[in-house]
Parts: structure tokens; C-alpha cells; sequence
């Protein structure tokens, strides 16, 4: 039983790394922009089938395949802000309600293209992240899955330092604090927007890239690693970065744990109901700051 | 050189702009003459911080336009003013408390390219305000009323602006403080820096100030000197409505 | 009521299976006048109630497995079916607007998604009730299969043409509509005049879910089989876009929104062209954009235009 509570915890951290960056990206763009990015999870997608796409080439490093994955996005994230964001935008911050409904629709599209392009069936990309696996003891850790960690894990914390330390990522910051003060420093608005949107959508295509070695991917994937960027999102606190980290690992560990006592197929409910329940009990979030209240 | 001959640094001419559809000016003109201090008194509702996010560039007027230095500003977005000299600070929190006293200069230099610059710049805002010397590593967010002002004096001075527009800047403060930031005011002015300055405490305002002009509901009322101002009934009016108190 | 065009498409709808009797399209029909209320039901939520139910899907799914399953188990007429999903989906706004009615409407809209995820989840699982993922079909349905296409299809017609009035009669008619569009616009000012703010939103939730659940019902003995994907994300997605586009607030502009989108994205799927629900999502970021009133309130900015050619004070 012990063995199989470490195993799963171990599994869990691994899948958490990427909950984490995936929650990261939605904090990063709603922070700054205030809109709920229904299509992140798409822009997943979008980078796993970069990466089928680059895997479909004579080129087999998937290391490749993650370059590609980033191209894509972040061109496409930023097209998606700067056409269809933009318009909506009022004093630095995007109709919050016209915002949702457009990214709904933007994930209806994207999936369904993607669909419609590369057919329903599942896809993998040939070839692996990494060889083999580790043996701890009685415990079989997979080396991709600790790369997939070790790179969400590297991926997270370049991004916190680039926000802490950077001037642009200072510029960022202020934007999402207090879009007019910033405009007084001479920041331009518009383009920070751009450049976050862009950003966080990457985190996401890598993310997608990341995992297509190890699972497979098909059209539909985007909207559930939507769900858990918004769980992420949510049991962190909207607006704290540290915050989806933790919750990334919290979520992994438990969704991972979860297998032990529940019947196979319902730990896709430890999600949703730990989401629930923490916007029941404590809307901001565990490290949240932004104002939940109506 | 005489008040009133000093070249024009920024003016509206004949603006209309408001929210929606309703106009809140209505063809209002103010001027701010180089090494000024120009005031803009009114009651509420009068118009004035929305005169303050049409000259700034957060609002675009539907008749009328702007220029600084005779260019006709009006098409450019803040950020553009701002790099052309034009610096603000709003009524409410024109700084970032989450990020550090030092942080917050460095961002109020953002469009300065050189370090050295830079550098020098803070240096001498530090100096000029010790109280920011002593929190430069405390977040802002912490920093009282007063020593708030002083942070978004000296984030503004980092850019070496040529002409400052402050919105209600005793806003929240004590007397003393205010008499603090008025006098920073008058250096500044001295030092070659324009100002538009909106205030409700019109006393304090005709301390310092060369012209004001007096806005009520969206139009120009009057416009002179303090004194000229000053006169018995002339404010009350604006204030209270014809037929006075 | 009395606008020609309602004449028109009743004449219409009732001529159909006369003039077309291709089971298809009357097939097609249906469907898409069940998410008519579905479009409908959700509209009263949001365009009223500013409640936006990123769960719909719940509402529905519920409704329909309610039905199925309790008309099954307890060996009941199919007709009871959906007055069990109209009661079974009241009961989860209950349960849904108890905790989460305080919440920015951003964190509602999650809180409605995750229930509707819930749902899901147990409905993929719980094999001994609801046969996983193969779906529901041990219920009976409103008519033996064969033969009986008209008498379903002109069956459905009276009664979602019924549940779209009460929906509308409700919104617009009645002093709990009128409350809900004042809480909508300021829920600050409606509370100082007296409204009981939390216990309308709790109550607009459980109407919302109540004819949500009811189309469930027609859907579930209609159809005869009720599988998870009807609480998945499609389904919420494709309504708010039918309202959307059919413009929120209006309550007819959503369910005829619905029958229009639902069938011409059928028919395009028989053309052979994938991308029927690609455009669907092109449409509704078009609106969003372009026409965020949707087709409706086009249409009322035009008749207030035609009826004061001056134009009012605020700009179209």
C-alpha cells in the first residue's frame, strides 16, 4: 500500500509539472488581460499536432518538434490577440463576458479543424523524449515522464524570473496591475497584450509538444487540459503565479492518489469536485489575490 | 518674459469627448503656457479628469484636438505623449504597490534606452525625495499617502518630462503633505517643468498657480489669474450656481 | 404574438412533414427543436438572470438520464419523462445556486462547468446505473420506432413550442422576469429596492435548469438512447453560440437561432463537408465581434431606429 502511495505521488508530481505550466499561462494571460481563455487547451493541441506534423518529417528529434510546436503558437496566440482580442479591449482590460464567448467559440474552431485536417483518429509522434526508465527500489519512474517534469518544471521557473526580473517582464506586471499607471510610464498596452497572450499560449504548445512522445493526441484533447488549467487556475488563485504551481502538483498528486481507492475511470472527478470546492470555500484561491466576490 | 507670453507647450482646442454617447466637454479649450503653472478648477461633474484623459491620450475627443509644442498630439495613444515629454499622474494609485519603490522608477524610465541615463536619474530622484532612499527595496504597496505622491513625482521625473499634468494631487493627504508636494511643485516649475494641475482645493491651487481656468458642466466658465479670480462672487457663481450662496 | 412573421413559421413548421416527408429532415427537426429550448432556457439564465451556465450541459444530461432512467426503473409511462428531467435538473440549480450565487460571473460560469463535468464523469462510470459510456437505451420511447415519424415530430412541436412560450411568457411577462433584468443591470440597486437578490438568482437557476431538464426529457424519449457526451462541452458550446448568434435577452432569437444553426449544420454534415461546425465557430466569433446583440438585437436596433428616424440619444 505504501509502495503504491509513492508510486502514485511520484506519478503525480510528474503530471503536476505540466498542470502547473499549463495554469501558469492562463494566470499569465487572464493577470494581464482579464479574459478567461477558454482555447488555451487548444493551443495545446495546436503544438502536439505541430509536433505529429515535424514527426512526419524525415527530422525525428523531438526536440524539433518542440521549436515547431513554439513557432506555431506563439504566431498563432499572437494573431488570435491581435484580431480578435484587440477589438474587445476597453482601458486595458478585454470585456470579460464577450471575451469568454469568443474564446469558446475560438476552441470550437481550432479543435474542429484540427478535426477536420488530421481526422479523428489518435496520433503519436515516433520516437521518445527519453530511453528507458529509472528503477528505485521496487518503483519504475519512465525518463521521459522526468523530462516532461524537469522541462515543465525549467520552462516555469525561466518564466518567473523573466516576470521578477526583467524589465519587460516588470512592464507585464504593471500592465496587469494597473493598465493606466502603466500607460504613464510609456508602456504601450496594446503591445504587452500581444506579447502576453503570445506567451502564455506557448507555455501551452510546448506543453503539448512535451507530451505527444509519451501519450497520444487527438482533435477533442485541448478542452479537457483546458478544464485543468482552470482547476489549476482556480485552487491556486487567480492571478498568483506561485500559486499554480502548487496547485499543479496538489492536482497531480491527487487526481494520481485518487486511483488507489477509486473505482477506474472516476479520478477524472477529483478535478472538478477539488475546483468546486474551493470556489465554494474559498473562491481566491489558496495564494489568490484578485477580487472573486460579485 | 511675461506669463502670458511664454510660448504655448500643450493646449485643447475646442474639444468635444466623453463615455458612450453622451459628451461630457463641449467644446472646451485650455492652454498651458511653457514654465507655467496652469490650474483647472470646477465643481463635479464638470469635466475635468476627462479633460485630463483627452490631453493624455486615454479618451479620443470626437471634435478637436490637442498639441503640444504645436503638434497636434491628438492621434497619438498615451504612450507616444508621454515619450514626446507629456507626463500624469492620475487621482487614484498611479504607481504599482506590488512591485518595489525601486522597481517602480525603473518602470517610470521604461522608454529610456540608456543606463547610464537611467542611473543618474534615479540617483537624483532618490536624492531629491530621501523618504523613496530609505523604502527603495519595500514594496510600494506599503508606502503612506504622502510618501505614494512622492513615488509618482519621482517615477515621472524619471522620464524627464517637459510638462507634468497632475489630477487632484491633495487628494487623501494632510495639509502638511500638500504644502510638501505644492513645494516640490514650485521647484520642479522652476527647474523648467510645465504643469496642469486639477484640483478641488482651489486655495492651495491659487497659491501657486499663474492662470486657471474654471470648466462647469463640460464648457469653459472663466479663465484668469488667482486674483482676477479671486474676486468677490466670481467663484462662489461657479460653484453654487447663479444667484450665489 | 401577433407579429405576421409567428404565423408564417407555424404555417411553415406545421406544413413540413406534409411537403418534405424525408425522415431525415423531420428527424433533424426535432433534435433541433429540443435545443430550441435548450437555447431558450439558457438565454433566460444569461440575457435575464446575467447568469452565464458554462454547465448547460448538466441541466440537459441530468434531465435526460432522469428521465430514462427513473421512467425505466420504475416502470412508468415515457410521458412522465420529462416532467422527472424538468424536476431532476430544477433540484441541481438548487444544488448549484446555493453556493456558488455570490461569485463573480466569471467563477459561476467555471462552478456550472465543473458540475457539468461531474456529471459526466459519473455518468462514463456508473456502469450498474447508466451503462458507462455504451449509453442509456433500456427506456421506452414516446412511440414505437417505426412509422410514427409525424406523430413525434408534430408531438415535439406542440410541446417545445409550449416550453419556448413559458420560457418567454416568464422572462418578459412576468414580475420575476422583471426583477431578473433589474438584478442583471444592478444587482446593487435592485437589492435597495427590496429585491431579494440571492433568492431570485436561486430561483432563476432552478427555472433555467427546470426547462433545460425538460428538453432532456424530450430528448432522452425521443431519441431512445442517452449517452455521456450529452453533458459534454458540444453541447454547452454549440447552445451559447446558438444564443449568440440568436442574440441574448430576446428568448426567440436563441430558439430560432438554434433551429436554423442545427439544421443547416446537419444538412451540411449530409453535404459531406467536414467543417460544418468549424463555421459554426467562425459564426459566432463573427457576432461576437461584429454583432454581439446577435440577430435580434439587430434587428430590435433597427425597428427603434425605423420608429425614431432621428435616432435616440445613445449611438446604434
Amino acid at each position: 500500500m505504501l509502495l503504491d502511495l509513492v508510486y502514485f505521488t511520484a506519478l503525480g508530481i510528474m503530471t503536476g509539472g505540466l498542470y502547473g505550466l499549463l495554469g501558469l499561462g492562463l494566470n499569465l494571460i487572464f493577470g494581464v488581460m482579464r479574459v478567461i481563455n477558454v482555447s488555451h487547451g487548444e493551443m495545446l493541441t495546436l503544438g502536439a499536432y505541430s509536433a505529429i506534423v515535424m514527426g512526419m518529417t524525415p527530422v525525428t528529434s523531438p526536440w524539433f518538434a518542440i521549436a515547431a510546436a513554439v513557432l506555431v503558437v506563439t504566431v498563432g496566440g499572437f494573431l488570435v490577440a491581435r484580431l480578435l482580442l484587440q477589438p474587445l479591449t476597453v482601458d486595458g482590460r478585454v470585456h470579460e463576458q464577450r471575451g469568454l464567448v469568443l474564446t469558446l467559440g475560438l476552441s470550437f474552431v481550432v479543435a474542429n479543424l484540427i478535426l477536420a485536417i488530421f481526422g479523428p483518429e489518435y496520433q503519436k509522434v515516433p520516437g521518445q523524449l527519453a530511453q528507458g526508465a529509472y528503477t528505485v527500489g521496487d518503483l519504475v519512474l519512465e525518463k521521459q515522464r522526468l523530462v516532461i517534469l524537469a522541462a515543465s518544471v525549467a520552462i516555469a521557473a525561466l518564466l518567473m524570473l523573466f516576470l521578477r526580473y526583467t524589465l519587460t517582464g516588470r512592464a507585464i506586471r504593471a500592465v496587469g496591475e494597473n493598465p493606466e499607471a502603466a500607460q504613464a510610464c510609456g508602456i504601450s498596452v496594446r503591445r504587452i497584450h500581444l506579447l502576453t497572450f503570445a506567451l502564455g499560449s506557448t507555455l501551452a504548445g510546448v506543453s503539448g509538444a512535451l507530451i505527444t512522445p509519451a501519450t497520444y493526441a487527438m482533435p477533442a484533447m485541448g478542452f479537457s487540459y483546458t478544464l485543468y488549467a482552470f482547476t489549476v487556475v482556480i485552487i491556486g488563485g487567480l492571478g498568483s503565479m506561485w500559486g499554480a504551481l502548487l496547485a499543479g502538483f496538489l492536482l497531480g498528486i491527487a487526481e494520481s492518489v485518487s486511483v488507489i481507492w477509486l473505482p477506474s475511470g472516476y479520478n477524472a472527478i477529483v478535478g472538478p469536485i477539488l475546483m468546486l470546492a474551493m470556489l465554494i470555500v474559498r473562491p481566491q484561491g489558496l495564494l489568490g489575490r484578485l477580487s472573486v466576490r460579485a | 518674459m511675461a506669463a502670458n507670453e511664454a510660448p504655448v507647450a500643450l493646449e485643447a482646442r475646442a474639444v468635444t469627448a466623453g463615455y458612450g454617447g453622451s459628451a461630457v466637454l463641449q467644446g472646451l479649450g485650455v492652454t498651458v503656457r511653457a514654465g507655467s503653472i496652469t490650474g483647472v478648477i470646477g465643481p463635479n461633474g464638470a469635466g475635468k479628469s476627462t479633460l485630463l484623459k483627452v490631453l493624455v491620450g486615454y479618451i479620443r475627443p470626437s471634435a478637436g484636438t490637442v498639441h503640444f509644442g504645436g503638434e497636434d498630439i491628438t492621434r497619438l495613444p498615451p504612450e507616444e505623449r508621454i515619450r514626446c515629454g507629456v507626463a500624469y499622474i492620475a487621482q487614484q494609485r498611479s504607481y504599482f504597490p506590488s512591485q518595489s519603490v525601486a522597481d517602480n522608477l525603473r518602470l517610470g524610465a521604461y522608454l529610456v534606452r540608456d543606463a547610464g541615463v537611467r542611473a543618474r536619474r534615479e540617483a537624483a530622484v532618490l536624492e531629491r525625495f530621501p523618504v523613496l532612499a530609505e523604502r527603495r527595496h519595500q514594496l510600494a504597496g506599503m508606502l503612506s499617502g504622502g510618501e505614494a505622491r512622492m513615488l509618482e513625482l519621482g517615477r515621472m521625473l524619471m522620464m524627464a518630462p517637459r510638462l507634468a499634468i497632475l489630477d487632484e494631487p491633495s487628494i487623501g493627504l494632510s495639509p502638511r503633505m500638500i504644502d510638501v508636494v505644492y513645494g516640490q511643485v514650485r521647484r520642479l516649475r522652476e527647474e523648467g517643468i510645465s504643469f496642469l494641475i486639477v484640483e478641488q482645493n482651489v486655495r492651495k491651487l491659487f497659491a501657486v498657480a499663474d492662470q486657471v481656468f474654471a470648466l462647469d458642466s463640460g464648457r469653459n466658465r472663466l479663465a484668469g489669474s488667482p486674483a482676477a479670480l479671486s474676486a468677490e462672487g466670481v467663484l462662489a457663481e461657479l460653484y453654487l450656481g447663479p444667484g450665489g450662496a | 404574438m401577433k407579429h405576421p412573421a409567428t404565423w408564417m413559421f407555424l404555417a411553415v413548421m406545421l406544413a413540413i412533414p406534409l411537403v418534405a416527408p424525408n425522415d431525415f429532415v423531420i428527424h433533424t427537426l426535432c433534435v433541433a427543436m429540443i435545443y430550441a429550448v435548450l437555447a431558450a432556457s439558457w438565454d433566460f439564465l444569461f440575457g435575464f438572470g446575467g447568469l452565464v451556465s458554462f454547465g448547460h450541459a448538466g441541466f440537459f444530461g441530468l434531465g435526460a438520464y432522469a428521465a430514462a432512467i427513473v421512467t425505466h426503473k420504475l416502470g412508468l409511462s415515457p410521458w412522465w419523462g420529462p416532467f422527472i428531467g424538468a424536476g431532476a435538473a430544477a433540484l441541481l440549480g438548487l444544488l448549484i445556486g446555493l453556493p456558488t450565487l455570490r461569485l463573480r460571473a466569471v467563477f459561476l460560469a467555471l462552478a456550472t462547468l465543473a458540475f457539468a463535468e461531474s456529471l459526466r464523469v459519473v455518468a462514463s462510470n456508473w456502469h450498474d446505473v447508466t451503462r458507462g459510456t455504451l449509453g442509456f437505451n433500456a427506456h421506452r420511447t414516446f412511440f414505437r420506432l417505426s412509422g410514427e415519424v409525424h406523430l413525434s415530430y408534430y408531438m415535439l412541436l406542440a410541446a417545445c413550442l409550449a416550453l419556448v412560450a413559458a420560457i418567454y411568457w416568464i422572462a418578459c411577462r412576468t414580475e420575476f422576469g422583471l426583477n431578473l433584468r433589474a438584478i442583471r443591470s444592478d444587482d446593487i440597486r435592485a437589492d435597495a429596492l427590496g429585491i431579494n437578490v440571492v433568492r431570485k438568482k436561486i430561483q432563476a437557476f432552478m427555472v433555467g435548469g427546470l426547462f433545460a431538464g425538460a428538453a432532456g426529457g424530450l430528448y432522452a424519449h425521443y431519441v431512445g438512447l442517452v449517452s455521456p457526451s450529452e453533458l459534454g462541452a458540444t453541447t454547452t458550446m454549440l447552445v451559447i453560440a446558438m444564443a449568440t448568434i440568436g442574440g441574448t435577452g430576446t428568448i426567440l432569437g436563441p430558439a430560432a437561432a438554434a433551429l436554423i444553426i442545427f439544421v443547416a449544420s446537419e444538412l451540411l454534415r449530409l453535404a459531406g463537408t467536414v467543417y460544418a461546425q468549424v463555421a459554426i465557430g467562425v459564426l459566432l466569433i463573427a457576432f461576437v465581434l461584429f454583432l454581439p446583440d446577435g440577430v435580434a438585437g439587430w434587428l430590435q436596433r433597427r425597428r427603434r431606429l425605423r420608429l425614431n428616424p432621428q435616432g435616440t440619444t445613445d449611438k446604434p
